[in-house]
């Protein structure tokens, strides 16, 4: 198979359009909350919340492994094939790890010392 | 960028409408590795006055594209609608699954600055004169002109049936306008709530989208099964042939699909006239004139080129394709006007009256426009490919893609087109929009 790099980054463009909004929001609260992180140190709660970030993304993972079917509209009944189930792999696995990237530097960010 | 390398961007893009969208789906990280990195060709400096007529997803589609492939051309596109209307998703308003707000869009985000948009309807097309008349009277000169005028919906021939009754009285149609679309989930509900007798017509001849007929009354029996409803309706399906699909073996699937959801098959009926009071629909079949009772018809009405085109010499005038666009089906180039081009829509070839098919053919009717401002012979080449996500129940789908020679041409030879799927159903709910707002920019 053969594709323009181009021309995929304009088809994920145009399905992120409405939201580029709100992911650029998120963007820059997510950064605002990393620099901070960074600034707190701590090297020993760091990688505690680190932890605790990947357990809120394993959490995540499986509710989104028993939701994105439905809501696609769709039920568990309906995944029929291997791809089907790969994707519903893949994108809980991405959901997942956003959460916990999410969640890393605000935990460190509110947690005490 | 050579003109090897503007066929190699050509042969690319054109396979992959559905394609670019799953990629978009599943990881495009993945095959962004590919070094088929498609670069913009530089603009070939011209001169000329080129009239696109329509501005659906066809010619809006062809205006990004000139606009970029070309420089000093005088680019005009005639339209009267403000309105976008993302045609692939009336379907999925007409059966509950979407809003209406879902698919009108704006054509003014999508034409280029530097494009001129004259917002009129042409009457009348003198490629004799190379001249088009518009409404107002006023008459276009042009060097080259890009048919891209759609369809109508011809409602007149059917007796007693008109654009108005749809969205009352049992009466539904997915081809219309958005408002309608939405009429006919109310009445699609309706039926499915209290049962009664359902009929899902299509129409004979060239229609766009031809498994929007299928998809409605699959999702309409699913709905059906959905509430617990199924034994209180009958469900018939009318065809005007003897086939329910171009596709051989998606035909199969179908002919023992149907029957195994219990939606009787009635082959030659042609939906002739329709009484919406007393709702009775008649039928022309090869034992005359059958009429039959009805709580929910979906009506398919014939279509046709607009009276622009189907009235003047650019169309076929006999054979198949008589008073569609005279295209040949390959370069898309008019057989007897070799300064005229045709895309979407309104051209008269084979199969494939969807936007997966305006995908593959912008590109090559560009390319060969911009071969014949060089003074050379057109050289890119249109396959025929139209694709059809078949919808077989809420959150399931078929990923058909075909060819002018019916052969299936999947863009993933892992996703079994024969197979209902979740991924396919995913694309047509989420990704396909993005894919076409990018095709519209002449991004894909």
């Amino acid at each position: 198979m053969s594709f323009s790099l181009i021309g995929i980054f304009a088809v994920i463009l145009e399905v992120v359009r409405p939201y580029l909004g709100l992911i650029g929001l998120l963007a820059i609260i997510e950064l605002g909350l990393v620099i901070l992180a960074f600034r707190k140190g701590n090297k020993q709660q760091c990688s505690l919340n680190l932890k605790r970030a990947i357990g809120v993304g394993i959490v995540a993972f499986v509710v989104l492994l028993l939701i994105v079917p439905m809501l696609t509209g769709a039920r568990h009944s309906n995944l029929a094939s291997v791809i089907d189930y790969l994707a519903l792999f893949g994108v809980s696995l991405g959901g997942a790890i956003a959460v916990a990237l999410v969640i890393w530097p605000l935990l460190h960010v509110v947690t005490t010392d | 960028m050579s003109n090897k390398n503007q066929t190699d961007t050509v042969d690319l893009n054109r396979r992959q409408f559905m394609g670019i969208a799953a990629v978009g789906a599943l990881g495009a990280g993945f095959f962004g590795l590919s070094p088929f990195t498609q670069a913009e060709a530089k603009p070939l400096a011209t001169n000329a006055k080129i009239v696109i007529i329509g501005a659906g997803a066809a010619g809006i589609s062809l205006a990004n594209r000139l606009a970029r492939g070309t420089s000093g051309a005088q680019i005009q596109i005639i339209d009267s609608r403000e309105r976008h209307l993302y045609q692939p998703g009336l379907t999925l308003i007409a059966t509950g699954s979407w809003q209406r707000s879902s698919v009108v869009d704006s054509n003014a985000r999508y034409i280029p600055k530097s494009v001129e948009w004259i917002k009129s309807d042409v009457t009348q097309v003198i490629p004799e004169l190379n001249q088009v008349t518009l409404v107002s009277g006023q008459t276009l000169n042009y060097d080259y002109l890009l048919v891209a005028s759609g369809l109508e919906l011809a409602f007149d021939q059917i007796e007693g049936m008109t654009p108005d009754l749809i969205g009352q009285n049992g009466i539904g149609c997915v081809y219309d306008t958005p408002e309608n679309a939405e009429g006919t989930w109310r009445e699609i509900n309706q039926f499915v709530q209290n049962g009664g007798s359902g009929i899902f017509t299509r129409a004979p001849g060239a229609i766009k989208c031809a498994g929007a007929p299928l998809k409605v009354a699959m999702l309409t029996e699913h709905l059906l099964r959905e509430q617990g409803n199924r034994d209180a309706a009958n469900m018939s399906y009318t065809s005007p042939g003897t086939g329910l699909f171009s596709q051989p073996d998606v035909d199969q699937f179908l002919k023992t699909s149907f029957p195994e959801r219990e939606i009787d098959l009635h082959w030659q009926h042609r939906l002739v006239a329709i009484d919406a009071d007393l709702k009775v629909a008649s039928f022309a079949t090869p034992d005359g004139v059958v009429k039959r009772d009805y709580d929910f018809i979906h009506v398919v009405p014939p279509m046709r080129a607009v009276k622009a085109v189907r009235e003047s010499t650019l169309a076929w005038q006999d054979g198949d394709f008589s008073g569609w666009l005279e295209v040949d089906r390959h370069t898309l180039q008019h057989q007897r006007f070799s300064n005229v081009f045709g895309v979407g829509d309104c051209v008269g070839t084979p199969i494939g009256k969807t936007a997966a098919t305006v995908k593959a053919q912008v590109p090559v009717a560009v390319q060969n426009l911009l071969r014949v401002l060089e003074g050379r012979v057109p050289d890119a080449r249109f396959n025929g490919y139209t694709s059809c996500p078949l919808i077989t129940e809420r959150g399931q789908a078929m990923l058909v893609e075909f060819d002018y020679d019916l052969n299936m041409v999947p863009s993933f030879g892992f996703i079994n087109p024969l197979k209902e799927q979740w991924v396919p159903w995913i694309m047509k709910d989420k990704m396909l929009r993005g894919a076409y707002n990018a095709m519209l920019r002449g991004r894909i």
